[in-house]
């Protein structure tokens, strides 16, 4: 009777496998995020490289000429923060993988391998064998609700315990961006004073030329600032979306507004992020 | 507060490059060289900045590795169940055994 208890009320909790879409759609999501931020950083590294060539001034030239100094270098501390948006990016791809894995199937075979010892060691023992062969059947039932049960509750509390520094991320990121857009915008600055030092004559091929070249830097740092925009749009979602997603593993009717505009937000970076390629 | 500095330093820049454009001559030349100076100091107040976020990145960093490893554990308790079934099926082909032997 506890046997059949126990069967019941796992195999209860087999049929409620774990949201996969939506756990798919969050991955793509802080994919996207991660993707935006890549091409700005870029884009900021080809303005950089500008503003080093505008300021060479008349020194010779020497191995260590065109190179920020370290205190002024903020490509480089933008380009440390890819590496936690790709933390952020693995955690979401790790519990999508979780949420996805077939542990069924490998449950069974096991069971219809134990199955098959049993019904063998019962014939064995002079024992009913077909008997036994329920087992199996009863084996592979427990088993992948106890699976299903245990992938449930552990999304459950990895969840929970990543919504923290999710929140953090949602905070710093604009902060950072917003540092990242006033750097362009000094630098493009610079680099247009210089421009408009050694710009080539009117009504000449050089001039068009130049002007193609400066035009191109105005209209990446244009596209680079509405990137970030775009990400900083995204990741304030996060947090919500994420926890939204946690509570629709207890509650399947939920509905998902927060991940939908995530994923709006998301295609919208990703349209940026192609345009640009 | 940070921000606040940076962005003052960043407009201010600007302002002096608009001046510069709008004049000629030395005083030209010197607008100039104040804003690659104002430039620069926007740029380390910048850097300044970001530095100062590091340790809360970190510490986010730091509690997402947490939950994928929290994840993987959870990966491997949940194949812990196939395995155990295995187990006992080769428990079951050991007592078997050792019951053809005993009759044997």
């Amino acid at each position: 009777m506890t046997l059949v208890a126990l069967v019941l009320v796992l195999t209860g909790c087999a049929a409620r496998v774990p949201p996969a879409g939506s756990l798919d759609a969050l991955a793509g999501s802080t994919r996207a995020i991660q993707a935006g931020m890549v091409e700005a950083n870029d884009r900021f590294e080809d303005l950089q490289w500008q503003y080093l060539v505008f300021n060479a001034g008349t020194e010779d030239l020497r191995p260590g000429s065109f190179a920020i100094p370290e205190a002024q270098d903020v490509l480089s501390r933008l380009r440390k923060r890819e590496a936690v948006l790709q933390v952020l990016s693995s955690y979401t791809a790790a519990l999508r993988a979780f949420a996805a894995k077939d542990y069924a199937s490998e449950i069974e075979e096991a069971s219809l391998d134990l199955g098959a010892s049993v019904k063998d060691l019962a014939a064995a023992a002079g024992a009913e064998s077909e008997a036994w062969g329920v087992l199996a059947t009863v084996v592979n039932e427990v088993g992948r609700g106890l699976a299903e049960h245990r992938r449930q509750e552990a999304l459950k509390e990895v969840m929970a315990r990543a919504q923290k520094p999710i929140e953090a991320l949602a905070k710093l990121v604009p902060e950072t961006n917003r540092n990242a857009a006033l750097a362009m915008d000094t630098l493009l600055n610079d680099v247009l004073t210089g421009a408009r030092r050694v710009r080539p004559p009117a009504d000449s091929a050089a001039r068009l030329a130049f002007d193609a070249e400066i035009g191109r830097l105005i209209v990446d740092v244009r596209a680079a600032k509405a990137s970030l925009a775009a990400v900083d749009r995204a990741i304030t979602r996060l947090p919500s979306a994420h926890h939204e997603v946690r509570r629709s593993l207890d509650d399947r009717k939920l509905s998902l507004d927060s991940l939908e505009t995530l994923i709006a937000d998301a295609k919208r970076i990703n349209a940026f992020y192609q345009k640009a390629k | 507060m940070a921000h606040e500095l940076t962005e003052k330093l960043a407009g201010l820049a600007s302002r002096v490059n608009d001046l510069a454009v709008a004049t000629t001559g030395e005083p030209s030349r010197e607008l100039l060289a104040l804003q690659k100076r104002l430039t620069q100091q926007t740029l380390e107040a910048i850097a300044q900045a970001l530095d100062a976020q590091d340790a809360a990145y970190k510490k986010a960093m730091g509690a997402l590795d947490d939950a994928i490893d929290a994840i993987d554990e959870a990966d491997e308790a949940i194949e812990g169940i196939a395995r155990k079934i295995r187990i006992a099926a080769k428990a079951a082909d050991a007592v078997e055994k050792l019951l053809k032997k005993l009759v044997g």
